[in-house]
């Protein structure tokens, strides 16, 4: 738990309270296989000048006059006699962005906040991708874009920094952050989006085109809490709508199995529409652990990776 | 048996109900409030609106409109109706019970004043629902302080903040104010319950007018025998000359009241608040004494005096008497009269040449034949019965008027208006015609004044009604023209000041006092004589002053007067003219150009509160307490410009006292055979007829309890809300 960690204690910077060591060493075993699916790591699997741990093999090749002999495999020599040289497949060094939604609607939450949790996914997802080697950046913004900080290989503690500093306060509006951030990005990456997503599916469209079309790949956390999709409360209470302050006092009970086809058909539109605009949805339920999230979604960027592969093979 | 309702209109409080009804309607109770996300979803859904226009919590509502409900039909106090007979009696018995309170100075005497305050909650503790009560006070003049009111408590609660003032008893005045009370109820019985200390002054020199049939007159005395006083009861200033300085001699009268009062005393007359001079006054029973003081020459300005009185105990005795000595002119008359013998004019002189206010000096002519050097240097010329000149004199008399003279024409028998010059009809207010002769045994009296006259203003308020006592037996006839009317109603002012205007008349119509205003000159004619031959005018207090007033007037003479007496009325425009604010001979501002006019003055009381003079609007200022006042410009660094003293009306201090059951037959409606009975009810105070109706009445109070049944019901329905709503219920419970 954030209050148990040793930001908490006092012995670490600001930042780190979001890095769950639990959760980081469960998800460190993934590498950053989920990184292939951008386009930075599919196209960049450039040769790394760097022999070391972190390189991983990925072919043979014929021995020839000038080759650096201590990269002659000799297990394959003693199969086939032949000579092989082994190839390595170094990280991508490419831009990793999260888009942070500080809005007022994600301070919601009973066990933990929407804004607490997406927090913390921040964190490690800056923090997994800087230890892959990637540049890695933030943008917060609410209603008007709030911090900025642009992707560096240096700029880890300062984006944990921005990531610390980052309160809801304001009502939201991230039709307008993602222009904004299309308009910042010259180069393409990885971009993460961190939102509970009240808005219309169909305007995200054309902002996640937007980047697209730039050449960036974007993975959009869909961050909702669990009454949010239930709505479990009973008795007779008033609503208070966090942004707008609208007020509706209602009776939840008969409104409970309209709600969950309205939130549902709701989150499927959005995963409809950032499907066909070439974006990932992955819809983070806040009851559940933070790395069982991280390690579902890197599993399943694995996957589909490995299918990719095999898809384009076949 | 019915049920009515005392206070009806207190049911439209049951539309009241209405209010929980349409709060559940358009209201749901919100419960806890939790701050959700986003209701971007949840305002899609059409459950919400229905369910807002049900009405949930039926017991809730319900013990809510019936609270409003009982608390409406209890202040609306029903009663349980009689039957028929019983009802008849019982309106029968209904009461309209008339508080009549003397708050005049007399009353401050001793405990008189808590005395009356008890007398009055005794009857009101009499008094059994629905009887009705109210309160009337009056000094010199009556008002009603609390309105006929089925509350006693009222009356009680008004009792607390009235005490004693400064003025005179006029006991008429409060009986005329209870009476318009008593004339306008429905109560078939009428009661006036007069509380006071029955000073025989207080009645014979007020109106004295019978009360309507039917009023019961009921009298609490608060008085008390043997009880007297010595006091100043007047200070009059003797003018003279010497040495071409005025010079004023203060003359103060002591009388000495009732058998208890003390028998000698000191004479102190202050003068600026330093002790000037000392005098020992020793005096009988119902004595008075006339203590000279010595000439004081005047300074340029007023000088402020006091008269008090200081027995031998060391005490003093009554309140000081105040006055103001002030520079005053000689007023020049000329009096022209018939040979010797005839035509005499003794009461005129004798008003003339009294002592006090501006000094007069009278020159006395048996001829009208006068030529302008004889005339100049007179104020004023009466022409007294004798006929008008004519040729030279009268163009001599004329041109004299016209150069600011003033001329006042008393017609008489010897005022043949056949031998009148014709040069003299556009110069008189009128043309006389022959006498009119009235019943001898009746005659006639003043019946129309005009009391915004400066003649009458003095006359304005309680006590003014002493014009109409006089009687006149003949008087000429005067056909006053009628004023032309201009074609623009708005500039009506000015003519109608230059053109005649009569100012009192008899009770047929016929005028008695007529005016008209000649170049800068005043001509005044009065159509009956001033002597006791065609009238008794001259036998009557109202003689001297109504002599003084007209003689001033047509002299465009002001008087300086000493003092005033509490709730005296005052003309705000008088005292600025008297302060030089503004000038004399100017038109003052009228009543509807004062509130756009700036602050001219102001008067400031002995206790240091202001009142602006300019803003008066036109009425007249009665001033409620004794003391110095002084007229001030404002922004005057506080200067005054003339001071006004004010005393009590000594008249309070006279101890002798009137029977009650003696004013009771006085004001009987049939007569004094006939007021026996009342006479005999208002000294006892007890009703000797309607005890079976009275006895229902107070069953009646029984019968009107249920409003504290209602009451108490709707204080056990809003506990029973309280608890209702106030409920623990489950509220927004989130799902782990």
């Amino acid at each position: 738990m954030p209050a148990e960690n040793a930001w908490s204690k006092g012995r670490v910077g600001p930042g780190a309270q979001f890095l769950d060591p639990v959760a980081l060493q469960r998800i460190g075993s993934l590498e950053l296989v989920a990184r292939g699916v951008v386009e930075g790591f599919l196209q960049g699997l450039h040769r790394s000048p760097f022999l070391g741990q972190s390189m991983d093999f990925a072919e043979h090749r014929p021995y020839s006059p000038g080759d650096d002999p201590r990269r002659v495999d000799w297990k394959a020599y003693a199969r086939t006699e032949r000579y092989f040289v082994k190839e390595f497949e170094a990280e991508t060094n490419t831009n990793f962005t999260v888009l942070l939604d500080c809005s007022h609607s994600m301070d919601f939450g009973e066990q933990i906040s929407k804004s607490d949790y997406s927090r913390y996914l921040a964190a490690c997802l800056s923090f997994l991708a800087r230890k892959q080697g990637d540049r890695v950046g933030i943008l917060t913004f609410d209603s008007e874009v709030r911090d900025v900080v642009p992707c560096s290989a240096r700029h880890l503690e300062l984006v944990l920094l921005t990531i610390d500093r980052a309160r809801p306060e304001r009502k939201g509006d991230f039709a307008l952050a993602l222009k904004d951030l299309a308009s910042r990005r010259t180069r393409k990456g990885l971009v993460a989006l961190i939102s509970d997503l009240y808005i219309e599916p169909e305007d995200l469209r054309r902002p996640l085109n937007q980047l697209r079309e730039i050449g960036n790949d974007v993975m959009v956390f869909h961050v909702l809490d669990p009454a949010e999709l239930d709505l479990p409360f009973t008795g007779k209470f008033t609503l208070e709508d966090m942004e707008t302050d609208e007020i509706l006092p209602l009776a939840p009970e008969q409104l409970r199995e309209e709600y969950k086809k309205l939130i549902d058909e709701h989150v499927a539109q959005v995963a409809r529409v950032l499907t066909s605009a070439g974006a990932d949805h992955v819809l983070v339920d806040t009851s559940r652990p933070l790395d069982q999230t991280l390690f579902h979604y890197l599993l399943a960027r694995q996957e589909r990776k490995r299918r990719g592969r095999w898809a384009s093979l076949s | 048996m019915g049920v009515s309702f005392l206070t009806p209109l207190f049911l439209a409080g049951l539309l009241a109900v209405t209010v929980p009804i349409i709060i559940h309607l358009i209201r749901r109770h919100r419960g806890k409030i939790i701050q959700f996300p986003s209701l971007m979803f949840l305002r899609q859904l059409p459950i919400q609106s229905v369910r807002r226009r049900s009405i949930r919590d039926w017991p809730l509502l319900l013990m809510r409109v019936g609270a409003l409900m009982l608390i409406a039909a209890a202040f609306a106090r029903p009663v349980l109706q009689l039957g028929a007979e019983e009802d008849g009696l019982v309106q029968d018995a209904l009461r309209e019970v008339v508080l009549v309170l003397d708050r005049s100075w007399s009353m401050e005497v001793g405990d008189r004043w808590e005395r009356a305050v008890d007398e009055a909650r005794q009857t009101l503790n009499g008094l059994v629902s629905p009887d009705r009560a109210s309160l009337v006070v009056f000094d010199g003049v009556g008002s009603v302080v609390v309105e006929p009111t089925l509350d006693p408590g009222r009356v009680s609660a008004a009792l607390d903040t009235i005490r004693p003032g400064w003025g005179g008893t006029q006991i008429g005045a409060g009986l005329q104010a209870a009476s318009g009370i008593l004339q306008a109820s429905d109560r078939s019985r009428r009661e006036l319950v007069l509380i006071s200390d029955f000073q025989r002054r207080g009645w014979e020199d007020g109106p004295r007018d019978p009360l309507a049939e039917g009023t019961v007159f009921i009298t609490r005395d608060v008085g008390d025998d043997g009880l007297g006083s010595m006091i100043v009861s007047d200070v009059t200033l003797e003018h003279s000359f010497t040495e071409g300085r005025q010079r004023v001699r203060p003359v103060a009268r002591v009388i000495r009241q009732g058998e208890e009062a003390a028998t000698r005393a000191e004479v102190i007359l202050q003068l600026d608040g330093q002790e000037a001079e000392r005098e020992a006054v020793e005096l009988e029973s119902e004595g008075a004494a006339s203590i000279g003081f010595n000439p004081i020459t005047l300074p340029a300005e007023g000088v402020r005096g006091s008269v008090r009185l200081e027995l031998e105990s060391g005490e003093a005795s009554g309140e000081p008497f105040r006055f103001v000595v002030s520079p005053s002119e000689i007023l020049s008359i000329l009096l022209v009269e018939g040979a010797p013998g005839q035509n005499a004019a003794p009461y005129l002189r004798s008003a003339l040449g009294i002592q006090g206010g501006t000094p007069v000096q009278i020159e006395t002519r048996r001829t009208a034949a006068l030529s302008a050097a004889e005339l100049s240097g007179f104020d004023l010329v009466i022409l007294n019965d004798v006929p008008l000149p004519g040729g030279a004199s009268a163009g001599a008399l004329q041109d004299h008027v016209r150069s600011g003279g003033g001329l006042l024409v008393v017609a008489g028998p010897a005022s043949d208006p056949q031998t009148w010059s014709g040069a003299w009809g556009p110069f008189l207010p009128g043309r006389l015609g022959e006498v009119i002769e009235r019943d001898p045994s009746r005659g006639a009296s003043l019946a129309q004044v005009d009391r915004d006259h400066p003649i009458f203003t003095v006359f304005r308020g309680a006590g003014g009604s002493g014009l109409g006592t006089p009687r006149f037996f003949r008087y000429h006839r005067l056909q006053v023209p009628e004023p032309a009317r201009p074609a623009d109603p708005n500039e009506a002012s000015a003519s109608d000041d230059d053109g005649p205007r009569v100012l009192a008349r008899f009770d047929d119509g016929a005028p008695a006092l007529a005016q008209q205003t000649v170049g800068a000159g005043r001509v005044l004619l009065w159509t009956s004589t001033l002597d006791n031959e065609w009238s008794d005018f001259p036998l009557h207090p109202v003689f001297l002053p109504v002599v003084r007033e007209v003689v001033q007037f047509a002299a465009a003479s002001a008087e300086s007067v000493p003092y005033f007496t509490v709730a005296q009325p005052l003309d705000p425009r008088f005292l600025l003219i008297e302060a030089g604010i503004i000038p004399r001979g100017e038109a003052p501002p009228e009543p509807e150009d004062t509130a756009d006019l700036p602050v001219l003055g102001l008067l400031v009381g002995p206790d240091g509160g202001g009142v602006d003079l300019t803003a008066a609007d036109g009425n007249l200022l009665q001033l409620s307490s004794p003391g110095f006042y002084e007229v001030r410009p404002p922004g005057d660094g506080g200067a005054a410009r003339w001071v006004v003293a004010v005393n009590p009306d000594v008249r309070e201090a006279d101890p002798a006292r009137l029977d009650p059951e003696e004013l009771a037959l006085a004001v009987a409606p049939g007569g004094a055979e006939e007021s026996g009975e009342m006479a005999q009810n208002g000294l006892t105070g007890d009703l000797t007829e309607g005890a079976d109706a009275r006895a229902l009445l107070e069953d009646g109070e029984r019968r009107q309890g249920a409003w504290r049944f209602l009451l108490l019901g709707a204080l056990v329905l809003l506990l029973g809300e309280t608890l209702l709503s106030g409920r623990k219920r489950p509220l927004a419970k989130q799902v782990a």
